[in-house]
């Protein structure tokens, strides 16, 4: 008698469990919610994009995701799933590459990171230099000149690429026949600069080296006016400041009333080298004479010895003025220490890069890019969503096994029913 | 800005001043035919001394072997690496005199071989023109010291920039009796010297 209550328990088990699994297929998918990390979501986001639809999937990102499961996330979000995020140790950085006006073709980027952030820049042959996030962010120079950059700064990482690439134009030289001018022409075409020089020699005549091509921008990609024998140019240098020209000027220039159009301020007295050379290598400038400028309105310092400004700049109209302060750089390329002719050279291929008008031509990115991955994801899936709630409803009993429990109580009901002989 | 200041150079060795005449000369027809600001006084510099560097034109002269220390080497390589001028005349005027084969080994072990410097070079045109190049001196067209006239200056170039100049053709005398001579020759020989002063500021 308990055999036969036996087997007709196992047959109500097995028909109660198949009308389960009846209504389960029958009804709508709803509610459904899956979860993955980063270690399982390439799995999951195949398995979601075809044999599933959970109502809501949430991806624990502790790294970053790469921009093809952000892009795949944010099409699962338009194909009725939402789509949530969540991850505690995401560094909000962002990195961007771009060409850096100086003809030995170097790749400047440009990184914002929290401050004390190790930051690691690496191109496609491997990884170029490292540093420590300042409370500004870094700055990096890579000569190398690579076309794409990625950026790592634990667990996450930026991507860049070039997206144009430059025209340089040629540099023009005023000034009077002097060290100064000589020096500074020769550290510019030495750097690669292509110059053009009208230096005053005599009433009879000047040296003029290169084109004497008008004044515009079309030609000059800069000029750099080295003392008051530019005077003779004054209105020239202010239309093309104005129409789009940068301009490289020594400090006492700008406060003639012909150059008051551009002034960044008020030139102080002449102060002594703060240094003999070679005393401070990694301040060689210290050794170079100052007349320190007081920053007139929309001037910004580029530079400071101490607490005195030593080259500042400014927006003119479409130009950009820099005045230096330092006088008779020249001193500095002859009797510095062992890296004085090539700081020279950088210095002032740095400065006139800075405000140089170049020309801009469109490029196809090398690489796919993700500047600021943090704020992207933020951009695309939204702000971060709590994990709470989230139940995987895989981690249940799979539908094979409960087929196999029904499969294995009808098959234990048949095996007794026939052992004893019932019909 | 700095002025220009005529440096002749200070050697351990030989007669280094030996044409002591000649850069007041120089300064004065710079004076004359340019508005270059202009040192009223030369200087004379060590050449294993760090002051060498104010002076980026350096004269050298002599009559005498020259044969430099490792400091005097070593800042002229520096000197010239850097932007530098060199300008050195051969007072004898007579290449197989010992100053010219002292000199020139001297040279050639810092710089590499000596070149001629092309009669067509920018150096002929910078201020007044020589169509044939360097300028014959009397001490040459009168048969002194080795009784050639030297067609070409020689130097040390790198692309088509001179670093030196290396003359045989006793410049030192012609230049510094020009106070004595000036009033017989139709053509001021100092010309040149504007030539040679205003290359090195502007090349």
């Amino acid at each position: 008698m308990p055999r036969a209550w036996l087997e007709r328990a196992a047959h109500a088990v097995a028909l109660v469990l198949i009308v389960w699994l009846l209504v389960e297929s029958l009804l709508p998918p709803a509610g459904r919610v899956d979860a993955a990390d980063l270690g399982s979501l390439s799995e999951a986001l195949a398995r979601w994009s075809t044999v599933e639809a959970p109502e809501r999937v949430q991806v624990r990102v502790d790294s970053g995701l790469s921009p093809t499961q952000r892009d795949w996330l944010v099409a699962l979000g338009g194909a009725d799933t939402r789509v949530g995020w969540n991850g505690a140790g995401l560094l909000p950085i962002a990195a961007v590459a771009r060409p850096i006006p100086d003809p030995i073709g170097a790749t400047g980027v440009w990184v914002a990171a929290p401050a004390g952030t190790s930051v690691i820049l690496s191109d496609q042959m491997g990884t170029l230099d490292s540093v420590r996030s300042g409370a500004a962010g870094v700055r990096f120079v890579a000569l190398s000149a690579p076309s794409a950059v990625r950026v790592r700064a634990n667990p996450v990482t930026a991507r860049s690429a070039l997206v144009d690439s430059l025209d340089l134009k040629r540099v023009l030289v005023l000034g009077s026949t002097g060290w100064e001018s000589k020096f500074v022409v020769a550290s510019l075409e030495e750097r690669g600069w292509k110059v053009d020089a009208h230096l005053v020699l005599s009433p009879k005549g000047d040296v003029v080296q290169g084109d004497a091509s008008p004044l515009d921008t079309a030609r000059y990609a800069a000029v750099v006016a080295l003392d008051s024998t530019a005077l003779r140019w004054s209105r020239k240098i202010v239309q093309y400041v104005r129409s789009g020209g940068g301009l490289v000027i020594e400090g006492a220039l700008t406060a003639t009333p012909s150059f008051a159009p551009l002034r960044v301020g008020k030139l102080g007295a002449a102060i002594a080298p703060a240094t003999p050379f070679d005393s401070v290598p990694d301040e060689p400038r210290r050794a170079l004479a100052l007349r320190p400028i007081t920053l007139g309105s929309a001037a910004v310092a580029v530079e400071s010895r101490d607490s005195l400004v030593a080259v500042a700049s400014r927006r003119v109209e479409r130009g950009r003025v820099t005045v230096v302060g330092y006088e008779d750089t020249w001193r500095w390329r002859m009797g510095g220490g062992d890296g004085a002719l090539q700081g020279h050279r950088e210095w002032w291929s740095h400065l006139v890069a800075s405000v140089a008008d170049v020309g801009r031509a469109t490029i196809e990115p090398t690489s796919p890019t993700d500047e600021a991955p943090l704020a992207n994801l933020v951009d695309r899936l939204g702000p971060q969503t709590p994990a709470t709630g989230v139940s995987d409803t895989r981690s249940g009993i799979p539908h094979a096994w409960l087929f196999a429990i029904v499969a294995a109580l009808l098959l234990l009901e048949w095996t007794s029913r026939r052992l004893r002989g019932a019909p | 800005m700095t002025r220009f200041t005529f440096a002749t150079g200070i050697y351990s060795s030989g007669d280094w001043e030996s044409a002591s005449r000649l850069p007041p000369t120089v300064i004065d027809v710079l004076a004359k035919y340019t508005t270059l600001d202009l040192n009223p006084e030369g200087v004379n510099v060590r050449l294993d001394s760090n002051e060498l560097f104010e002076y980026p034109f350096v004269f050298l002269t002599g009559h005498l072997p020259v044969f430099f220390t490792a400091g005097e080497r070593r800042n002229l390589k520096k000197f010239v690496d850097r932007g530098g001028f060199l300008f050195v005349d051969d007072h004898n005027h007579d290449i197989d005199g010992i100053f010219h084969h002292t000199m020139t080994a001297e040279l050639t072990r810092m710089f590499g071989k000596l070149v001629n410097i092309p009669n067509d070079h920018v150096l002929y045109r910078t201020v007044f023109k020589y169509e044939d190049g360097p300028p014959n001196t009397s001490q040459e067209l009168n048969g002194w010291g080795d009784n050639i006239v030297h067609t070409h200056l020689k130097g040390v170039m790198h692309d088509d920039r001179i670093d030196v100049i290396y003359s045989n053709k006793d410049y030192s005398s012609e230049w510094s009796m020009r106070n004595q001579t000036k009033q017989f020759i139709r053509e001021d020989p100092m010309k040149f010297g504007v030539n040679i002063v205003v290359y090195a500021l502007t090349r």
